[in-house]
């Protein structure tokens, strides 16, 4: 008689999941009441199993052998720390006669958008960055109104030049710390200022350019990080 | 100035982790005898799924990520000689599968990572670590039934020779 098959540890998941068609699960349960090892393994895969935070840092440092592997143990943005509300570091200096940077937090009709900036480092996520360096990934999250009506874009100003790090305003479904698509880093030395921005105007990003902080008026948010 | 990036973080993503991560575990537990390797390796593969900008994966694909980024930590002989000195034999699990009756642990994959070329050993794991039949081993390895069987074919070999007191001596 041939050795029948066991039901595979995937399979099992899969139907302990409810990922299974009725005819795979009706398999299943068929094994399950035949098989004790079978029983064993869903028993252990029915116990609760306490999941590592993903903003927590990796139990330690294994020596890499592949840049994918040293990729890999990199830490998670958390949902939880993104949905909770995410603490800005805003840095506003307004000096006589230059233009005042867009606070973090504007106010708009129904209630308030806000600046998100996430920052990613070597595996640990900060939700507050205040300072970037060579390599840091950063990440936009938008908080704004439901009924908000947002096209947003994303503007950094450095050394008095404007730039765009994403190919084009990106419509979003406005609740708490959305995140726009796509991350970018920052290079140079100075100080570099993130804005996002809801400005309808088509011309929006040549009047940046043009005319940087001036431009953003009500329409922005900004955050600063200094360059480490 | 600025370098934009290919990548897309998704924060929808953390609810697949929330979904399969505990799945994934189990199966790096199963692999490595070690739940804080385990731990990691299944915390790594989120990450970067969620900074890439990429379809939404289900359990299969990301259970073949899983077991390739296992396989990378035992490629490393100093991971490999840690991994086997605090081998926890419990997170095994019911073994169901035997090559020719003889149980394929942490220990032998070990010896056969040195041996075999990577998708004889992702074979491996699939049938010995996760009771994989050779149809579902084929599915998620994207080859043929017959493929799978002339891999297993090889590794039962290869299981014989390490077996074989006179190998290596």
């Amino acid at each position: 008689m041939e050795p029948i098959e066991p039901v595979s540890w995937l399979r099992l998941e899969r139907y302990h999941l409810g990922e299974l068609t009725p005819e795979d699960a009706a398999l299943v349960e068929r094994a399950l009441a035949t098989s004790p090892d079978t029983r064993a393994c869903l028993e252990q895969i029915r116990k609760p199993v306490r999941l590592r935070p993903l903003t927590e840092p990796p139990n330690r440092k294994a020596r890499p052998t592949l840049v994918t592997w040293l990729r890999a143990r990199w830490p998670m943005l958390s949902l939880a720390a993104a949905t909770a509300g995410i603490a800005l570091f805003v840095w506003v200096q307004a000096r006589p006669g230059q233009p005042v940077l867009p606070a973090r937090s504007v106010r708009v009709k129904g209630g308030d958008v806000v600046l998100g900036l996430v920052r990613e480092r070597a595996g640990a996520i900060d939700t507050a960055p205040s300072t970037f360096a060579e390599g840091d990934r950063f990440k936009v999250l938008v908080t704004c109104p439901p009924d908000f009506d947002g096209s947003f874009d994303v503007a950094v100003l450095q050394d008095g030049t404007a730039s765009f790090p994403f190919p084009s305003p990106e419509s979003v479904a406005c609740g708490n710390a959305v995140p726009l698509r796509g991350a970018f880093t920052l290079t140079g030395s100075a100080s570099a200022t993130v804005c996002v921005t809801w400005n309808t105007d088509p011309n929006e990003r040549r009047a940046i350019e043009q005319r940087g902080l001036e431009a953003l008026r009500e329409s922005a948010a900004c955050a600063t990080v200094a360059s480490e | 100035m600025y370098a934009p990036l290919a990548y897309a973080l998704q924060l929808a993503r953390m609810d697949a982790y929330d979904r399969y991560a505990p799945a994934l575990l189990r199966k790096a537990q199963r692999m490595l005898g070690s739940t804080v390797d385990a731990e990691d390796v299944v915390h790594g593969l989120f990450v970067d799924l969620l900074l890439k900008a990429s379809e939404d994966h289900d359990l299969p694909y990301l259970y073949r990520a899983v077991t390739n980024r296992c396989l990378t930590l035992l490629r490393d002989r100093d991971n490999r000689a840690r991994l086997l000195a605090r081998h926890e034999p419990e997170l095994r699990g019911p073994v169901r599968t035997r090559a020719d009756e003889r149980v394929v642990g942490l220990n032998m994959l070990a010896r056969l990572v040195e041996r075999l070329d990577e998708a004889h050993v992702e074979t491996i794991v699939y049938r010995f670590f996760d009771d994989m039949s050779l149809e579902e081993i084929a599915e998620v390895m994207h080859v043929s039934r017959k493929t799978v069987g002339n891999r297993l074919s090889r590794v039962q070999d290869e299981i014989g020779a390490l077996e074989d007191p006179g190998e290596g001596a």
